[in-house]
C-alpha cells in the first residue's frame, strides 16, 4: 500500500513532533512531581513562545535572537506566577491549585488573541534552515531536522544536568521526596521556583523552535495542552525518561494515526491515557500513590 | 485459650526490601486488654495496618476470631467488628464534633447508602450519637468543627470515632500521643470505660498508661516478637530489658506504675 | 416554618416573574435554569464530594442527545417522560464512566473524566449516521397537552420557561433531599477524608459511584431541557468549553452553599450577555475575573456574603474559623 520511505517519513515525522512535545511535557511533568500541580497554563507559556519569537523576527529580523527572548521573558512570567500566585492559594487544596492553572491557561489564550489577533501568523523559517535535503528516498525539510537535532540536545543537556550536577540531585531528590529533601535543610521553595521557571521557559523554547514549522495560531495552546497531559500520564509524573518515551510514543501514534485511521486520530491519545489511568495510574515510570 | 479474638500467624513485611516485620505471632484473647510497646521504627504502626487492613502482608495471616481478614479491605473488616485509631489525627476537618460521630453511627446502623430519609429526622441515631458524645465527654463541643478544637480534644475525637461503630475489638494506635500528664490521666480512664467487655490492642510508648491499663504486654523488636506476657512477666524480662526498658530507673518507673 | 413560607414565596415569584420580561430576557431566564441546574448537580460532585470532574459535559451532553433521538425515532414522546428517558440514558453512561474513575483521586480523578467527554465528543462528531456530526440534531419536543386540556407549545418561551422551571425545581428538591440523607452525609465524608471513612465501614467506591451517578443524572436532566429549548443539540455540547464553563459557573457563585452555582450561573451568563455587547474580549475578562476569583473570594460570591466571607470579615460579623459545607 504505502511504500516504504512513506512509513519512514511518517516515523521522522513522528519523531519531530514527539521530540517537540518532550520539550513542553518535560517542565510540565517535574512540576508535577515536585508540586503535585499539574500546571494547565504550562500549554500557554508554550504558545507564548512562539507569539514572542513572531513579534521578534517581526521587529528584528533575527529568529536566534528570538531563542533568548523568549525563554527568558516566559521564565520570569512562571517565576511571577509560581511565587505570586500559586503559592498564596497553595493552602486551599490542589483543586484550587489546578483551577488556578485552568484560569490562568485560559486568560493567556484569550490575552494571545487580543494581543496577536484570533489568526493564524506565518513565522518564516530562517534562511540558514530552510529548504530540504533529499533523505529517505524523498525531500526533507532542514528545518524539521533542526528541531530534532535541537530538541535532541536541550534532552541532553537536561540529562546532564539532572544527573552530573549538584543541582540536578537536588532537583531529582525534591520530585522524589520533597519533605525529606527540605528536611535536609534545603530551600525546597527556592527548588520549586526554579524548576517551575526552568519549565516555562523550556516550553517557550519549544514555541519558537515549533513556530516556522506549525505556525503561530491561537489554538495551538490548546492542542498541545491534551497531548502534554496524556504524556505525563503514560510516561509517569516526574519521569523525565518517561516524558520522553511518552512523548515519541504519542508523536508516532499521532503520525501513523492520521495515516491509517484518519477519522479516529484524535481519539487515540484519549483512550491510551485512559487505559494508563485505568490501568497503571503511575504511568511508567511514575511513583505509585 | 478459646479461640482468640484476634491472631497473628506467621506475619511477614517489607517495605521495598527493607525487612520491617519478621515471623510476627500474637494471640488476643477475648475481653483482653493487650499492649504492644517497642522502640520506634520496631514496627508497630505497621502491625496496626496489617491488622486494620490498610496494608496487606508480604507473609502471614491475620484472624479476627473465625474469619480471616489478611488482606481484606478496610471497610470490611470495619464492618466485622474492628475499630480502629490513628496515631495522626484522622478526622474529618471541617465536619463538627456531632456530625462527625453520627457519621460513625450511620455506618454501625447499617444506613450508609440510605437515600431517602432525612439524617436530621433519625432520633435513634442522634439519641445515640449523643449517648457517644456523652460516653467521651465531647458533649459541649459538639457544634465545634474538628480543626477547631485543642489537639487533646481531637485525640478524643478520634477515640469516639473508634468505640461510635461499637467495634468489639478496640484498636488504639498511641492514644496519648501528645497529651500532658492530665489529659493523660483523664485518657487512661476513658478508655479503660470505653473498653470494658471488648477486647483491647493499644501501641504506645507511655509506660505508665501500658503497664496501668495492659492485662498482656507484648514486645516487638525490631520487628520481632521479643516476648509476650502478663505485665510482670514483661517487668522482669532480661532481654525486653537490655533491649527497650533500658535503665533500672525506667524499670522503677514501671513498678511505681504498676504498684 | 418561617423557612418554608419563605421559599413558598420565592416558587410562586419565579413562576409570576415572565409577565414582567420581554421575550428575549426571558430566554435568558431560561438559560439560567438548565445551566443553574447542570452547576448545581457538578456541584454535588465538587464542593460536597471533593471529585473536580474536567468531563461533567459528557452526560450534559448525553442527555441532550437522548431526547433528540428519542423524538426523532420515537415520535410525540411528551416532555417529561422525555426528560425521564434522557435522565436514564445519563444515569447508565455516568455509571460507566464513573466506574472508571471514581477509584482514581484528585488529578487523576479529573484527567480520567477529561479523557471520556472528548472521547464522547469524538463519538458525537463522527457518527454522523446517528448524531449529524458537525451539523447538530435537530430536536423537536412536542407540545405538551396537560390533564385539563390547556396546551403548552414547546415555541412559547412563557410555556417552556414554566414546563423548564418545574422540572429543574423539582430536580433541586431531589438533589436538596440527597444532600441530606445519611447517603449525602457519606459524600461529606469522601471528601473531608475517605480513608477515615473506610475504616467506618463505608464502602467509598460504592458510595462515590452513587453520587457520581446521581450527578451525572441531573446533568442529563439539564442537557435534556437545553437540547429542547435550542431545538438543536451538536458536538458542542460535550467538549471541553461547556465543561469548563459549568466549573465556572458553579466557582463564581460559590461551592459552599447547596444554591451557590446557581447564583454563579445567573451572574456568569448575565455578565457574560453584558460583557460580550461591551467589548469582543470579554473571554479575557472572565478568565481573568476567574483568576481574580480564586486568588481573593475563592468561596465564590456566597462566600462574599456568607459566613467568614470578605464582606463579614470585613465588618467584623464572624468568629468560627472553620468553613461549614451546607
Amino acid at each position: 500500500m504505502f511504500g516504504l520511505s512513506v512509513y519512514a517519513t511518517q516515523a521522522l515525522h513522528g519523531m519531530v513532533y514527539g521530540m517537540l512535545l518532550f520539550l513542553v511535557s518535560s517542565g510540565l511533568t517535574l512540576v508535577f512531581g515536585m508540586m503535585g500541580i499539574l500546571n494547565i497554563a504550562h500549554a500557554a507559556f508554550y504558545m507564548l513562545g512562539a507569539y514572542l519569537a513572531y513579534t521578534t523576527v517581526a521587529a528584528t529580523g533575527s529568529f536566534w535572537l528570538s531563542l533568548l527572548v523568549a525563554p527568558i521573558v516566559v521564565g520570569l512570567l512562571g517565576a511571577a506566577v509560581e511565587r505570586g500566585l500559586l503559592r498564596r492559594i497553595h493552602r486551599y487544596g490542589h483543586a484550587y491549585e489546578l483551577l488556578l492553572t485552568f484560569g490562568l491557561f485560559y486568560m493567556m489564550a484569550e490575552a494571545v488573541r487580543w494581543i496577536w489577533g484570533n489568526y493564524t501568523l506565518e513565522v518564516p523559517t530562517p534562511a540558514l534552515l530552510s529548504g530540504s535535503i533529499p533523505l529517505l528516498g524523498s525531500q526533507y525539510p532542514v528545518y524539521r531536522l533542526f528541531i530534532l537535532a535541537f530538541s535532541a540536545l536541550i534532552c541532553l543537556a537536561m540529562a546532564t544536568v539532572l544527573l552530573r550536577t549538584r543541582v540536578g540531585i537536588i532537583i531529582r531528590s525534591a520530585v522524589a521526596d520533597g519533605e525529606m529533601v527540605s528536611a535536609l535543610g534545603i530551600n525546597t521553595p527556592l527548588v520549586a521556583l526554579g524548576v517551575f521557571s526552568v519549565g516555562a521557559a523550556l516550553a517557550a523554547i519549544a514555541g519558537v523552535i515549533a513556530a516556522p514549522f506549525l505556525q503561530a495560531d491561537p489554538a495551538m495552546g490548546a492542542a498541545i495542552l491534551v497531548d502534554s497531559f496524556v504524556v505525563v500520564v503514560v510516561g509517569g509524573f516526574g519521569s523525565l525518561l518517561g516524558a520522553l518515551l511518552a512523548s515519541l510514543m504519542i508523536g508516532e501514534l499521532q503520525s501513523f494515526g492520521i495515516l491509517w485511521f484518519p477519522a479516529f486520530a484524535m481519539v487515540f491519545q484519549f483512550l491510551l491515557m485512559a487505559a494508563v489511568l485505568v490501568l497503571r495510574p503511575q504511568g511508567l515510570f511514575g511513583e505509585k500513590g | 485459650m478459646t479461640t482468640p479474638a484476634l491472631e497473628l500467624r506467621d506475619i511477614h513485611h517489607d517495605f521495598s526490601g527493607l525487612q520491617v516485620l519478621t515471623g510476627v505471632n500474637l494471640a488476643v484473647a477475648p475481653g483482653e486488654r493487650h499492649a504492644i510497646i517497642g522502640p520506634n521504627g520496631a514496627g508497630k504502626s505497621t502491625l496496626f495496618n496489617i491488622i486494620s487492613g490498610r496494608l496487606r502482608p508480604r507473609q502471614g495471616r491475620v484472624l479476627y476470631g473465625e474469619h480471616d481478614i489478611t488482606g481484606a479491605p478496610p471497610h470490611r473488616i470495619a464492618r466485622l467488628g474492628v475499630g480502629r485509631s490513628f496515631q495522626i489525627i484522622n478526622t474529618f476537618p471541617r465536619l463538627t464534633v456531632y456530625q462527625s460521630v453520627r457519621s460513625a453511627v450511620v455506618s454501625r446502623r447499617g444506613m450508609r447508602l440510605d437515600a431517602w430519609r432525612l439524617l436530621d429526622g433519625l432520633d435513634d441515631v442522634a439519641r445515640e450519637t449523643t449517648e457517644v458524645l456523652n460516653l467521651l465527654e465531647l458533649t459541649d463541643r459538639r457544634d465545634t468543627p474538628a480543626n477547631a478544637l485543642s489537639y487533646g480534644e481531637q485525640r478524643e475525637l478520634e477515640i469516639a470515632l473508634t468505640v461510635a461503630v461499637r467495634p468489639e475489638l478496640i484498636l488504639l494506635d498511641e492514644p496519648t500521643a501528645g497529651l500532658n500528664a492530665e489529659e493523660t490521666h483523664k485518657a487512661i480512664g476513658l478508655i479503660r470505660r470505653v473498653s470494658e467487655r471488648k477486647t483491647l490492642v493499644m501501641v504506645e510508648h507511655d509506660m505508665d498508661v501500658v503497664f496501668t491499663l495492659a492485662d498482656r504486654i507484648s514486645v516487638l523488636h525490631y520487628g520481632k516478637m521479643l516476648a509476650s506476657g502478663p505485665p510482670d512477666e514483661i517487668r522482669h524480662n532480661a532481654e525486653v530489658q537490655r533491649a527497650y526498658l533500658g535503665t533500672k530507673h525506667s524499670v522503677a518507673g514501671a513498678d511505681r506504675a504498676a504498684g | 416554618m418561617r423557612r418554608n413560607v419563605l421559599i413558598a414565596a420565592a416558587i410562586v415569584l419565579l413562576f409570576l416573574m415572565p409577565f414582567g420580561l420581554d421575550t428575549l430576557r426571558l430566554r435568558v431566564a431560561i438559560e439560567i435554569l438548565y445551566f443553574g441546574l447542570f452547576a448545581v448537580s457538578f456541584n454535588l460532585l465538587f464542593g460536597y464530594s471533593g471529585m473536580l470532574s474536567f468531563g461533567f459535559a459528557s452526560t450534559f451532553g448525553v442527555g441532550g442527545y437522548a431526547v433528540g433521538l428519542i423524538w426523532k425515532h420515537l415520535g410525540a414522546v411528551p416532555l417529561p417522560l422525555a426528560v425521564v428517558m434522557g435522565a436514564l440514558a445519563g444515569a447508565a453512561v455516568g455509571l460507566v464512566i464513573g466506574f472508571f474513575c471514581v477509584r482514581l483521586r484528585g488529578t487523576y480523578f479529573s484527567l480520567l473524566t477529561l479523557a471520556f467527554s472528548q472521547f464522547l465528543f469524538a463519538v458525537a462528531l463522527k457518527w454522523r449516521d446517528v448524531t449529524r456530526g458537525d451539523d447538530g440534531l435537530t430536536v423537536t419536543p412536542p407540545d405538551l397537552t396537560l390533564p385539563g386540556g390547556l396546551v403548552l407549545h414547546m415555541g412559547n418561551a412563557l410555556h417552556f420557561y414554566w414546563l423548564a422551571l418545574t422540572i429543574v425545581l423539582i430536580s433541586l428538591w431531589l438533589a436538596w433531599r440527597f444532600i441530606r440523607t445519611p447517603l449525602g452525609n457519606a459524600a461529606l465524608l469522601m471528601r473531608e477524608n475517605d480513608e477515615r471513612a473506610a475504616f467506618l465501614g463505608y464502602n467509598v467506591f460504592g458510595t462515590k459511584l452513587i453520587v457520581f451517578t446521581f450527578a451525572s443524572t441531573l446533568a442529563a436532566v439539564a442537557g435534556a431541557l437545553f437540547a429542547s429549548f435550542q431545538r438543536l443539540v451538536s458536538p458542542g455540547a460535550l467538549d471541553l468549553q461547556t465543561g469548563t464553563e459549568v466549573v465556572f459557573m458553579a466557582l463564581f457563585g460559590g461551592t459552599g452553599a447547596f444554591l451557590g452555582p446557581f447564583l454563579g450561573t445567573a451572574a456568569y451568563i448575565l455578565l457574560q450577555n453584558w460583557l460580550a455587547k461591551t467589548t469582543e474580549h470579554w473571554p479575557f475578562v472572565i478568565g481573568f475575573l476567574f483568576v481574580v476569583m480564586i486568588l481573593f473570594m475563592h468561596t465564590g460570591l456566597v462566600g462574599l456574603f456568607g459566613r467568614g466571607g470578605p464582606v463579614q470579615r470585613l465588618l467584623r460579623l464572624n468568629r468560627t474559623p472553620a468553613e461549614e459545607p451546607r
